[in-house]
C-alpha cells in the first residue's frame, strides 16, 4: 500500500510541470517523498498537514498515526527518547492531523508537557515547544500550567534582550529568539510583560539581521535561521517581507536558498531536509497570514485523516497470529493494533487486543534474543585461538536456530563468520602442519637410511680392496 | 650426493615454514580481515571517538560510567581509508563496524543523527548533552552524512555536555 503511495507520488513529480513550481511547492513535495523507509516523521507530517497534504498525503499520516499508536503501546504508553521536546513535535504532528493527543491511542501525550514541578530544570527549547503544543489545539491542561510556562521562557531572556540555548548570560540566538516569540505571540495582547518582552526580542533581531536579510546562528547563516524569524514574524502578525535592515527582507533572504529539490542550509549548497521542512512551514505561515486563515500553530483548522478501520476480518486476523518468538510478525501486528487502538470500536475487541498484546510481548522477547546474541558475537575475541572453538560452536548453533527474519537483522554474525574463518586457518594450519611433519620425517628417515646405506657400500669396497 | 643436498633442502624449507608459523588462508579469508587495511599512499582520514568530558560530569549514571573505558577513549586515533564520497557519518559507520561497537542513529527528515555510541546516548548527562563531530578545529553543525571530510583530515567524534560549545 505504502510502496504503492509513493510509487504514485513519485510518478506524479515525474510529470513535468506547466509552469514553474512556486517555492512553498517545490518544499512541499520534496517533504511528501519520504527519505526513511517510507515512513513520514513528525515534523513533516506537521509541516504537509498545514500546508493542505498533497496528494497520497492522507494515507501517509494515517500509517504515521497508527505506527506510533503501536509504539506507544508497546512502550507503555511512553515515546522511546522521551524527552519534552519529542512530545510537543509528536502532539504537534497529531493535532495538525486531527488526533486528540490528550487522548491518543488512551494516552495523554501532554502530561510530560504539563509538569510544572521542575520548569527550572527543562531546557528553554523544550519549554518552548512545549507552550506551542499545549497551544495547538483544543487542550486543556491543568489551570496556571501556560502561565507558569510563560513565565519560565520571559525569565530565561538573556541580559540582551533575546533568548538563548545556552543561559541568559550569552549573546542572543536569533533561532531561539524567534522560537520564542513564536510561542509568546497568543499571549502577546494579554499580559503586558509578554507584550514588552516581545517588543525587546523584535528589537533584538533587527539588531541580528544582516545586510542580506538573513541571520547567523552557531557561526554560520543558513536557512533555517531566515525561517524561523519568519514563522515568528508571522505569528506576531508583522510582515517578513518589510522585516529588512537594508534592501532585502528576511524573506528574500530565505527565498533565496532554494535549489533544486528543495531548501538548502547554506546559500549555494544542496537541498537539505531539514531546511525544506522549515522553510515549508515559514512560507505557509506566510500565505496562511495573507489569506487570514489561522497560523501554522493554531490548529483550528486541522486536516482529518481517517485510518483505514478495525474489521471483523482483521480481529479474526489478530486472534490467528502466531505466538512464536520471531520478529517476523512486527509489520502485521504494527498494523493490526496500530488501527485497533485507534478505532473507535476499541472496546468491543477486547479479545484480539488482549491477543495482539501476547504477540507483542513474544516479539519483544525476539528482540531481547537478537540484542543478547549481537552482544555475544560483538564479545568475540579479535583474536581466536583454538580455545574459542566451543563458544563459537554454541553461538552457530543458536544463530542457526533463528527464524530467517530475525537471522537477517543479525548484522552482528559477520564477527561470528570472521571467526570461524579464523577457526578454520587455525584447523588447516594443524592439518599441514602434521602433513609436512611427517614428510619431514619420512625425509629424514629416507636420508639416514641412504647413508648407512652407502657407508656400508664403501666398507664392502674397502674389503673387497684389501683382500 | 646430489640427491642428499636436495632431500637436505627440502627438509630444511619444511622445517623452516613450521617454524615461521605460517597460516595457509584463501584469497576470501585474507580479503575478510584486511578490507579495511590503509595502505601508505590511500586517500585516508584519522577517526576517534572520546567520551570524557561525560566521564567528567557528575549527572552520568554510575552504571553507564562504568560500562564506558575509564580513560574515556572509545576508538584511539585510528587511519581508515577513504572512500570516493564518504561522508563524516559513512567512516564513523565504518569505523564501528570494523572496531565492534555498538551506535544507534535515528534519521530524521533526511538528516542522521548519532542518538548512542557504545553505552553513551544522548541527555545520558544533561539536556544539552550528545554526540557532535569536529573536523580538523571546524565544528560544523550540520548533519553528518552532509559533510564530506578530505584526505588527510582529522575527524573525532566527541561528547559535549554542552551542545558543542564545551570543546574548544
Amino acid at each position: 500500500m505504502k510502496r504503492a503511495v509513493l510509487f504514485l507520488i513519485t510518478l506524479l513529480l515525474l510529470i513535468p510541470l506547466p509552469a514553474a513550481a512556486a517555492p512553498a511547492d517545490t518544499a512541499r513535495e520534496a517533504l511528501l517523498v519520504s527519505g526513511d523507509g517510507g515512513y513520514l516523521d513528525d515534523w513533516s507530517v506537521l509541516a504537509l498537514a498545514r500546508s493542505g497534504g498533497g496528494v497520497g498525503f492522507s494515507a501517509l499520516a494515517a500509517e504515521y498515526a497508527e505506527s506510533l499508536a503501536f509504539r506507544l503501546y508497546r512502550n507503555g504508553g511512553k515515546l522511546p527518547i522521551g524527552g519534552e521536546t519529542e512530545y510537543a513535535r509528536v502532539v504537534l504532528a497529531l493535532t495538525a492531523i486531527g488526533c486528540s493527543a490528550d487522548r491518543f491511542a488512551g494516552f495523554d501525550l501532554l502530561a510530560p508537557l504539563s509538569d510544572t514541578d521542575r520548569l527550572a530544570s527543562r531546557s528553554l527549547n523544550g519549554l518552548v515547544f512545549s507552550l506551542l503544543a499545549l497551544d495547538a489545539g483544543a487542550y486543556a491542561p491543568a489551570g496556571g500550567v501556560r502561565e507558569a510556562i510563560v513565565a519560565e521562557i520571559l525569565a530565561r531572556r538573556g541580559e540582551a534582550g533575546g533568548w538563548s540555548v545556552f543561559g541568559t548570560a550569552a549573546s542572543a540566538d536569533p533561532d531561539m529568539t524567534a522560537m520564542a516569540l513564536t510561542a509568546l505571540a497568543p499571549y502577546r495582547d494579554d499580559d503586558p510583560a509578554v507584550s514588552a518582552a516581545v517588543e525587546g526580542g523584535l528589537a533584538v533581531l533587527r539588531e541580528l539581521q544582516l545586510v542580506g536579510g538573513g541571520f547567523v546562528s552557531l557561526g554560520a547563516e543558513t536557512s533555517e535561521s531566515a525561517a524561523q524569524v519568519v514563522l515568528a514574524l508571522a505569528a506576531l502578525g508583522e510582515d517578513p517581507s518589510s522585516f529588512a535592515s537594508g534592501e532585502r527582507s528576511v524573506l528574500d533572504a530565505l527565498l533565496s536558498y532554494e535549489t533544486v529539490g528543495g531548501f538548502a542550509h547554506t546559500v549555494g549548497g544542496e537541498a537539505n531536509r531539514l531546511a525544506t521542512l522549515q522553510a515549508s512551514l515559514a512560507l505557509e505561515a506566510c500565505r496562511r497570514a495573507s489569506a487570514g486563515e489561522p497560523g501554522v500553530f493554531e490548529m483550528r483548522d486541522a486536516v482529518e485523516i481517517s485510518p483505514a478501520a478495525f474489521t471483523e476480518s482483521d480481529a479474526a486476523a489478530a486472534l490467528s497470529l502466531p505466538l512464536t518468538e520471531t520478529v517476523a510478525t512486527e509489520s502485521l501486528l504494527c498494523d493490526l493494533l496500530g488501527r485497533l487502538l485507534l478505532s473507535p470500536d476499541r472496546a468491543s475487541y477486547a479479545d484480539a487486543e488482549a491477543h495482539l498484546g501476547e504477540a507483542m510481548a513474544a516479539l519483544d522477547r525476539a528482540e531481547a534474543r537478537l540484542a543478547r546474541l549481537a552482544a555475544a558475537c560483538r564479545a568475540l575475541p579479535r583474536k581466536i585461538t583454538a580455545e574459542d572453538r566451543e563458544t563459537v560452536r554454541t553461538l552457530r548453533r543458536e544463530i542457526d536456530a533463528l527464524p530467517a527474519a530475525d537471522r537477517a537483522r543479525l548484522a552482528e554474525e559477520e564477527y561470528l563468520d570472521a571467526a570461524e574463518s579464523a577457526l578454520a586457518v587455525i584447523a588447516r594450519t594443524r592439518t599441514l602442519t602434521v602433513v609436512f611433519g611427517t614428510l619431514a620425517a619420512v625425509g629424514a628417515a629416507v636420508l639416514a637410511l641412504r647413508i648407512a646405506f652407502r657407508r656400508r657400500l664403501a666398507a664392502a669396497e674397502e674389503k673387497e680392496v684389501e683382500e | 650426493m646430489k640427491k642428499d643436498l636436495l632431500i637436505v633442502f627440502a627438509l630444511l624449507l619444511i622445517v623452516a615454514l613450521l617454524v615461521s608459523g605460517v597460516e595457509i588462508k584463501s584469497v576470501e579469508e585474507y580479503y575478510l580481515e584486511h578490507s579495511e587495511d590503509v595502505g601508505e599512499g590511500d586517500p585516508s582520514v584519522t577517526l576517534s571517538i572520546h567520551c570524557d568530558l561525560a566521564l567528567a560530569s557528575e549527572r552520568l549514571d554510575p552504571a553507564i560510567r562504568a560500562a564506558l573505558p575509564s580513560d574515556g577513549v572509545i576508538l584511539p586515533p585510528t587511519r581508515l581509508r577513504l572512500r570516493d564520497g564518504d561522508s563524516v557519518y559513512d567512516l564513523l559507520s565504518r569505523a564501528v563496524r570494523t572496531h565492534r561497537i555498538r551506535m544507534e542513529i535515528s534519521r530524521a527528515a533526511g538528516a542522521v543523527y548519532v542518538k548512542g555510541i557504545a553505552d553513551l546516548y544522548e541527555k545520558d548527562a544533561g539536556d544539552l548533552a550528545g554526540w557532535v563531530f569536529r573536523v580538523g578545529t571546524d565544528a560544523p553543525s550540520r548533519d553528518a552524512s552532509s559533510v564530506k571530510p578530505s584526505d588527510g583530515d582529522t575527524v573525532e567524534w566527541l561528547y559535549t555536555l554542552d551542545l558543542g560549545r564545551d570543546l574548544a
